[in-house]
């Protein structure tokens, strides 16, 4: 691939339309900083790839501040060198929109066709990537296009493993890469797909699971159960039922009410049971009442309650006596008291007198027998006289209140001898009311007092004749509807069947589809480590194929006096990849990984452009045979600079080479050292000069061929 | 030409040396200069420049003559090739000694760094080890050659199958996968599409 022209017209230092002939083997760029010399280069890059990643991909820097038309547009004329034929790239960016068009013989793309047969022209390895335009930008500015502020990037600043990347991206391993992260990535949702139909396995082995623990169930049970009822069965259980006055509803053991009328009547045969069963209890003991009532007499009360009354009355008189003797005593006692006190009184009077006694009432002056006075005297004072004796009477109040006690005592053994048969006679007055009501409840309302017993004993044979017809029923009914549970049994027993063949072949299936899966996942696996294992193999063959070259290079410059070994050592780190560049003195055996610790800034750009050129040379397919080198030659001193133009000379021919500088002088050394060595080749030169709002001014020339190639050899 | 252990000669230098710039494309130029033509210098010509070759036995002798070794051959270049032909600014003077450098590099040094008049190239005792060292010191004037390895190999992709296979990957299957990332095909899809017929 051959660049034959470029025209730029608002791209970034160029703001009117300007052509450039690229059409020779080596183009010398002379211009001062500022021109429009990276601008140049920058046009190429960009219509080939429509990225600048020195400028970080930013758009709004492609358009010039001073073009007219708003726009930035590039329109790069290339030759197939394949085919001979010519085609041209035209990109242009308004500052909203981007357009691209492909100019071939045959036909014209515009957009992503355009940009899809470009990287097919150019490098159809870039199609496989995920970004063409970003990748053939990356390796056009690692092995096409060195760019002035990016020339020692490479062995200065880049990382060991963004080396490797560059250059496996170079070498054509960045696809291999790229298939093994898009590889990893395809292998982690697929495993995430698989590891979700694993997930959706397990409930389905559940619910097989538990089908067939219900079938084994169902099968040992079913084995276990009666025969299945017969119609007859059936037929006469319900007629039984109807006999009984039980309401139901009868249906066909087939049909799908049967469960529920069979147990609908199940409940009323077992509430019939129950109400039976306490009718039976209620006649069993109201004829247990009956018996007892028969068996014990009714006691006598008004015997007892006269006799009662009787000693009621004889004690109310025998207190009554009490009573009144009671308050004979007491004024008795009362009088004796009073007596005992006058006595007392007549005594002391008596003694008085006596100290006193004379002839004649001292009172009333009556005279008086003296003796008899004193004796009567003498007697009161020694209460012997008549007064003075205190009656008494006979005492009956104690054998009175023995009577009392006596008569107490059996009145309180005939009460309660009354109480007792009272309560005898009551109870048996409530048993009887109980009866009454008890067989009032069950129904049994009129009845002979005589016959009742029968009645009660014919009502308890009776009620246990149909309790125990109800039991059997409930248990006819019972095996009924075990009958038809062991019909429905079955029926679950052959839905659980088929729901088993469908599972189990379902899961057979899918286990298989897993296992398939991850048999492929293993194979991606090994896959994957395979491609990391290859990505370093390539690199590092491809580097032991261009490491002759490198030192060839490094060496036509021979920059530093002693270290004048140059190669790249690659290796594997915790599966990422690093790349060095190591220079080493031979004579003295001493090597160093980190050039720019040993490096003048000088012998570093020497070493940069030595590394670019081994790359862009020694790449087996490079996308352009075009070396672009912008400004390399500064900081360089003569004698280094002299090697690189030397090797500039070897380079052009094997690559289409655009060399540009800011020194006028180097500028006509290059241009004398690149000029062509026949009419058959082509050097230009191109001059930006006085850049203005115009842009600079342009001058291209063609450098002529000395005149007799060999002088002294003729 | 004598290899490697013992130390080359003058004359294997000056073979070698001839040896090496008439395969890169020069023409020795023969019973014209007699001072160019004799056991220990050579003059050659191609397209581009004028190179002259002088061996000297010790480095000393070097140092002394380099600068009428280059007299002669700026007269000579000067003598036959216009001022105005950009060839009366390429000329080469490689100058070459089997020994060791007196006083380390330093002087040598400031000969190959002296840019005025030619361009000179110049290589002693350790420099010259070996015939493949003289052909390093010639190697700023020589084409890109039998160092470069630029066959086309192809795509590095195509190169998978028998690399993959090391790991006991069969070469169809892989194939199969490169063939899928070009399509941008499912890989996965694509690879299990293998297995399942396997």
């Amino acid at each position: 691939m051959r660049l034959l022209s470029i025209k730029l017209n608002g791209f970034r230092g160029f703001p009117r339309e300007q052509n450039f002939d690229l059409d020779a083997d080596a183009i010398v760029v002379i211009g001062a900083n500022g021109h429009g010399k990276t601008s140049l280069f920058d046009g190429i890059l960009w219509a080939l790839s429509g990225k600048l990643p020195r400028l970080h991909n930013d758009d709004s820097r492609l358009v010039s501040m001073y073009s007219e038309t708003g726009q930035a547009r590039v329109e790069l004329r290339l030759r197939d060198d394949r085919t001979g034929d010519p085609f041209s790239v035209t990109r242009s960016f308004d500052g909203k929109e981007r357009r691209v068009a492909l100019e071939m013989r045959e036909r014209t793309y515009q957009g992503p066709s355009a940009e899809g047969k470009l990287i097919d022209l150019i490098w159809p390895d870039a199609a496989a990537s995920a970004e063409p335009g970003e990748a053939l930008a990356s390796l056009l500015t690692c092995c096409t296009y060195l760019q002035q502020d990016l020339i020692r990037n490479f062995v200065e600043a880049a990382s060991d493993h963004d080396r490797f990347s560059a250059v496996s991206e170079l070498i054509g391993a960045g696809r291999v890469t790229e298939l093994q992260a898009s590889l990893e990535r395809s292998k982690k949702a697929w495993s995430t797909a698989t590891n979700q139909r694993q997930e959706e396995l397990g409930p389905l082995r559940q619910r097989l699971a538990i089908v067939e623990t219900r079938l084994a169930e169902l099968t040992t049970r079913s084995s276990q159960l009666s025969p299945l009822i017969t119609s007859e069965q059936w037929q006469k259980w319900w007629e039984d039922l109807t006999e009984l006055n039980l309401k139901s509803v009868q249906v066909t053991p087939a049909s799908r009410e049967a469960p529920a009328a069979i147990d609908d009547a199940i409940k009323q045969l077992d509430a019939l049971r129950r109400l039976s069963e306490r009718r039976l209890d209620v006649l069993r003991t109201v004829l247990e009442d009956l018996q007892e009532l028969a068996n014990r007499a009714t006691p006598e009360l008004a015997p007892l309650r006269e006799s009662t009354a009787k000693l009621r009355l004889e004690l109310d008189t025998l207190k009554s006596e009490t009573s009144e003797e009671q308050s004979r005593m007491a004024e008795l006692r009362r009088h004796q008291a009073e007596l005992r006190e006058k006595n007392e009184q007549l005594k002391a009077l008596a003694a008085l007198a006596l100290q006193h006694l004379t002839d004649q009432c001292p009172v009333c002056a009556q005279t008086y027998d003296k003796n008899a006075t004193r004796d009567r005297l003498e007697a009161i004072v020694q209460g012997t006289h008549d007064e003075s004796q205190i009656p008494s009477g006979p005492d009956k109040l104690n054998e009175l209140l023995i009577r009392l006690e006596a008569k107490e005592k059996e009145l309180a053994s005939a009460e309660s001898s009354l109480h007792s048969t009272e309560h005898i006679y009551n109870r048996r007055q409530i048993t009887e009311q109980t009866i009454d009501k008890r067989l009032s409840e069950i129904g049994i309302a009129q009845f002979d007092e005589c016959t009742r017993e029968a009645v009660v004993s014919g009502a308890i044979l009776e009620t246990d004749t149909l309790l125990r017809r109800t039991a059997e029923m409930q248990r006819i009914g019972e095996s009924l509807a075990l009958g038809l549970a062991q019909s429905s049994a079955a029926a679950v027993i052959d839905e659980l069947r088929r729901d088993a063949d469908i599972l189990r072949p379902d899961i057979i299936e899918r286990e298989n589809v897993i296992d398939a899966r991850n048999r492929t996942g293993d194979l991606a696996q090994r896959m994957i480590e395979g491609l990391r294992d290859a990505t370093s193999f390539v690199l590092e063959e491809r580097l032991r194929e261009i490491s002759p070259l490198l030192q060839s290079v490094w060496t036509r410059i021979d920059p530093h006096p002693a270290f004048r070994i140059v190669s790249f050592f690659s290796q594997m780190v915790r599966g990422k990849g690093q790349l060095a560049t190591i220079i080493s003195d031979p004579v003295e055996d001493k090597k160093c990984e980190l050039p720019s610790t040993v490096l003048s800034s000088s012998q570093l750009n020497a070493l940069a452009v030595s590394v670019f050129l081994s790359l862009n040379i020694g790449v087996p397919n490079p996308p352009l045979a075009v070396a672009i080198l912008d400004d390399p030659l500064q900081s360089l001193d003569d004698i280094n600079l002299l090697g690189l133009v030397d090797l500039f000379r070897r380079t052009k021919e094997r690559r289409q080479l655009f060399v540009s500088t800011h020194d006028a002088r180097f500028g006509s050394l290059l241009s004398r050292k690149l000029r062509p060595s026949s009419e058959k080749g082509r050097t230009l030169v191109i001059e930006l000069n006085a850049w203005g709002r115009q842009g600079p001014t342009v001058i291209m020339q063609d450098v002529k061929c000395d005149p007799v190639s060999l002088r002294l050899v003729s | 030409m004598t290899e490697s252990t013992s130390r080359l000669t003058c004359t294997d230098l000056i073979a070698t040396a001839s040896q090496a710039l008439s395969d890169g494309g020069y023409s020795r130029i023969s019973g014209k200069f007699p001072e160019w033509d004799t056991p220990t210098s050579r003059l050659f010509e191609d397209e581009y420049s004028v190179v002259g070759i002088v061996a000297f036995d010790t480095c000393i002798e070097l140092i002394k003559s380099w600068p009428d070794v280059q007299g002669t051959l700026v007269d000579v270049i000067s003598g036959h090739i216009g001022r105005q032909e950009s060839k009366s600014w390429d000329g080469y003077l490689v100058l070459l000694s089997p020994a060791l450098a007196p006083s380390g590099d330093k002087e040598i040094e400031a000969i190959r760094s002296n840019t005025t008049r030619l361009r000179k190239l110049v290589a002693t005792g350790d420099d010259l080890r070996s015939a493949t060292n003289i052909e390093r010191t010639l190697r700023p004037l020589l084409p890109f050659g039998q160092e470069q390895s630029d066959a086309a190999l192809g795509s590095v992709l195509d190169f998978l199958p028998k690399l993959l296979a090391k790991s006991d990957i069969n070469e169809g299957t892989t194939q199969l996968l490169v063939d899928a990332f070009r399509e941008q095909s499912p890989l996965m899809e694509r690879l299990h599409q293998v297995q399942d017929k396997q």
